[in-house]
């Protein structure tokens, strides 16, 4: 077969993160491609057994390329009921079911909502290929010599699974051994030896037994040639900031305060500080932000992190490092929200405040992130617009590119540019807001330097520096911070397009959704459709060529994670029609193919009803989920590549005029 | 107050003055009965450190502890050992915060530097981090960065 998902899902004390990482390191050594979807509680330990405590780990692993963590798995692995009243429903019809009956009593079923044991009932058995065993039992029979306590030898049992679930896909152990022996050898022999016996059990059980008919294998990937590692987004970030800051000649100094899902940037920098790098975790979002525009005056790249909370936290800080154009990123981990929200679950909401979420007229550029190994180009690239144009940058970035992981094929370091902006030179006169003439940016003078006194703040200011209330000066230093941003667009590189640059339908996205959307896309294209898309990564200012893009077709979506604010944002600058996807709750699955149309879901039946699974190599699940019609408003129940009606015949033909288009349009008005 | 500053300038780490600024909008003459030209031998008590806490303006009275409580006391009274003897580097800030409580008009102003710890200030500290990394595991160079901890090779031909 060509991919598999598999999810494994328990309580939270079970070790399902562990074993997901263990799955996932091991399956790029056959190697295969792969993607991961972690997925935890919000709450540090809710009670054991609980519904609201399940954690999950998600691993797609194939031999091709594999653009996202996959939906619907195809095997699940349950330690406890709990973690089967919660996955279930996603298993594919005739899926793969390892279940864990030592924890299957009564009181942990009646804590998951089941009148009676759901193992026992013949329908599941009809529906999945079901393998009930005593994952918690074997794992303490295997260990009867041991000596570690019962509680300790009942934390083996998720070896114990991951072991079994080796066996069924046919992945090596040897990896995972080398793991534990790294691991607890040194500190913990006891534990290490236990795990290493449990993982072995768990194996030989496919081995040995006959429970299963079936041994899944998913073939060798072939992958570009080059050297791999696996990487997770936020790590990425971590490398991408200190690659950029490495490449500028700066020292990096990194603020943060801790919020899920970007307390691990500001963990992994912290061991980085032999790359002359400086960490302070701040006393809150307003402090942390305030040390990194700080280090910034002195010289160094100041950096904070933080998820949607902190961005309205540092809003006040982001006007000042716009008013002063001092360099700054802060990157935006998102999460849901709106309020405390849903801070292990992931979203792309915070767009439109990251374009206005601060007061008066303040632009500056934005970048988002497509993928895990994405990360680190879109955090080199935000170094690199912060100080080439002396502005504050948000990097958006969100929970699932940042806990999930793919291959990396690594760059080779002479690959990244040069980033060159020099200091002001103590022995020339110094103008605090003189700007070069390709970028607007101005030339920092670092603090403390004989001949270069010079006068920073948020006040309005003229171009040397001096407090200014006079109104043609504010509209000049307005115009010119906005045509600072614009003059970005500039140093982008072409859009990436999947497919023909003129068609039927563009499929345009931002950030995270980019694997889901890139998958749907290629399938199509393959069918015969007329569909192309696009990653948008430089939000603002725009590429100059999505103009132009978006006019050579007769349709355009855009799928969000959020209620349509890039949709809104395309609107309003390139007076496109877009049709706007809103389904947050599921990663996008491929848009149905029906009567020769695409049409937007509208299917209630859940996906499993809806696909008759792998075995007839037909695509899955079509529709987005089981939410039904009433969510999708009529207007959109509309034929995607129908021919274009005559209205919009006639706006692109308008549009097609340089002096109508507005983003054509010139910054300066011509008053002459 | 320039030697107030000075002192504050010395200071490696964070300096925090108090100015009684008078406020001639809103709030004036907020401070006469304290500084004015009248009262200030009277109200005011300039810290010198190791010098007893005296004020007045033939320095006629003192500051003593009574039990748990400071006690302005006439320096004629009572023996010089128990006037108080301004200590700015005192460790506990117990003595700082008593001195900063002092109010008009049951006690004098202080007035002057309250309280001068010399420690190692953070961002020398931050820096020494740096320092032991880079003495420790070496400058990081690009191959650490990029590859990290474990990777593997794809070939062409494979």
């Amino acid at each position: 077969m060509k991919a598999a998902v598999v999810r494994f899902a328990g309580d939270s004390g079970d070790g399902m993160q562990v074993v997901g990482e263990r799955f996932t390191d091991t399956s790029v050594t056959v190697p295969n491609a792969i993607a991961t979807f972690p997925d935890y509680p919000a709450e540090i330990r809710a009670p054991i057994g609980t519904i609201a405590g399940v954690s999950a780990f998600q691993v797609h692993f194939g031999s091709t390329t594999v653009l996202t963590p996959g939906d619907e798995p195809d095997a699940l692995v349950v330690m406890n009921p709990a973690a089967l009243a919660v996955h279930l429903k996603d298993l594919v019809v005739g899926g793969l079911l390892i279940a864990n009956t030592g924890a299957f009593t009564e009181d942990n079923l009646k804590m998951a909502g089941y009148d009676s044991n759901p193992l026992e009932d013949p329908e599941l058995k009809k529906k999945y290929e079901v393998l009930a065993v005593d994952i918690s039992g074997m794992a303490v029979e295997a260990l009867k010599e041991s000596e570690i306590s019962m509680r300790d030898k009942l934390r083996t049992k998720n070896f114990f699974a991951l072991g079994f679930t080796y066996w069924v896909y046919g992945r090596p152990i040897e990896p995972t051994m080398e793991f534990i022996k790294a691991k607890w050898g040194k500190k913990l022999p006891d534990v290490a030896a236990a795990n290493t016996k449990v993982l072995k059990a768990g194996y030989f059980l496919g081995e040995t037994t006959e429970i299963t008919r079936n041994r899944y294998m998913v073939a060798r990937a072939v992958v570009e040639p080059g050297t791999y590692r696996k990487i997770s987004g936020n790590e990425a970030l971590a490398l991408g900031l200190i690659a950029g800051a490495k490449k500028a000649g700066r020292k990096l100094l990194y603020s943060g305060y801790p919020i899920t899902p970007a307390s691990s940037v500001l963990e992994t920098l912290a061991s980085y500080k032999h790359f002359d790098v400086k960490t302070v975790q701040a006393e809150d979002e307003i402090a942390a932000i305030g040390v990194a525009l700080g280090a910034s005056f002195t010289g160094q790249i100041g950096i904070t992190g933080t998820s949607g909370p902190g961005m309205c936290l540092k809003s006040e800080f982001m006007g000042l490092a716009v008013s002063t154009e001092l360099p700054l990123v802060i990157c935006n981990i998102q999460r849901g929200g709106p309020s405390t929200g849903l801070p292990t679950k992931t979203e792309q909401s915070d767009l439109l405040e990251a374009f206005y979420g601060r007061h008066g007229e303040s632009p500056l550029p934005i970048i988002a992130s497509n993928s895990p190994s994405d990360c680190f180009f879109a955090a080199f690239e935000a170094v690199r617009i912060a100080l080439e144009y002396s502005t504050p940058v948000i990097l958006l970035s969100d929970g699932y590119l940042a806990n999930g992981s793919e291959p990396w094929n690594i760059p080779g370091e002479e690959t990244l540019p040069k980033i060159d902006k020099p200091f002001a030179d103590p022995s020339e006169p110094y103008e605090t807001f003189k700007r070069d003439p390709e970028t607007l940016a101005r030339t920092q003078a670092i603090p403390g330097q004989p001949g270069l006194e010079h006068r920073l703040g948020g006040l309005e200011k003229d171009s040397s520096g001096s407090i200014s209330y006079d109104a043609e000066n504010h509209s000049e230093m307005t115009r010119l911070r906005e045509a600072k941003v614009q003059a970005v667009a500039k140093s982008l590189p072409p859009l990436n397009v999947k497919g023909e640059k003129t068609g039927k339908l563009l499929v345009v996205g931002w950030g995270g959704t980019h694997g889901a959307i890139t998958s749907a896309v290629q399938s199509l294209q393959a069918q015969g459709f007329e569909v192309s898309s696009t990653n948008i990564r430089y939000l603002n200012p725009f590429p100059s060529d999505l103009g132009d893009l978006l006019n050579g077709f007769d349709k355009v979506l855009v799928p969000e994670l959020n209620t349509g604010q890039l949709s809104l944002l395309l609107r309003a600058k390139y007076l496109v029609d877009t049709v706007s996807m809103n389904n947050r709750h599921r990663l996008l699955q491929p848009v149905p193919v029906l009567h020769g149309h695409l049409w937007l879901p509208h299917d209630p039946r859940p996906c499993s009803q809806r696909c008759d699974g792998h075995q007839s190599g037909q695509p899955r699940s079509l529709g987005l989920g089981d939410h039904g019609r009433r969510r999708w408003p009529q207007h959109w129940w509309q034929p995607l590549d129908a021919p274009a009606s005559p209205q919009r015949k006639r706006q692109r033909i308008a549009l097609q005029q340089p002096h109508l288009r507005t983003d054509q349009r010139p910054i300066q008005p011509d008053l002459s | 107050m320039v030697e107030t500053f000075k002192a504050a300038h010395e200071h490696q780490g964070v300096s925090f003055i108090e100015i009684f600024q008078n406020c001639v909008i809103f709030n004036d003459a907020t401070w006469n009965p304290v500084y004015s030209k009248e009262n200030r031998d009277n109200q005011l008590l300039k810290l010198e450190a190791g010098q007893p806490l005296v004020f007045g303006k033939e320095k006629e009275k003192g500051l003593r502890m009574n039990g748990l409580t400071p006690e302005v006391v006439n320096v004629a009274d009572v023996d010089e050992s128990e006037i108080l003897v301004h200590d700015p580097n005192h460790p506990s800030q117990l003595y700082a915060q008593m001195l900063a409580d002092l109010n008009f008009p049951d006690y004098p102003t202080p007035i002057g530097v309250i309280r001068d710890i010399p420690r190692p200030t953070y961002e020398s500290q931050i820096q020494e981090q740096v320092d032991d990394a880079i003495a420790q595991k070496g400058e990081g160079g690009w191959d650490e960065l990029l590859k990290g901890k474990s990777t593997w090779t794809v070939k062409a031909d494979s």
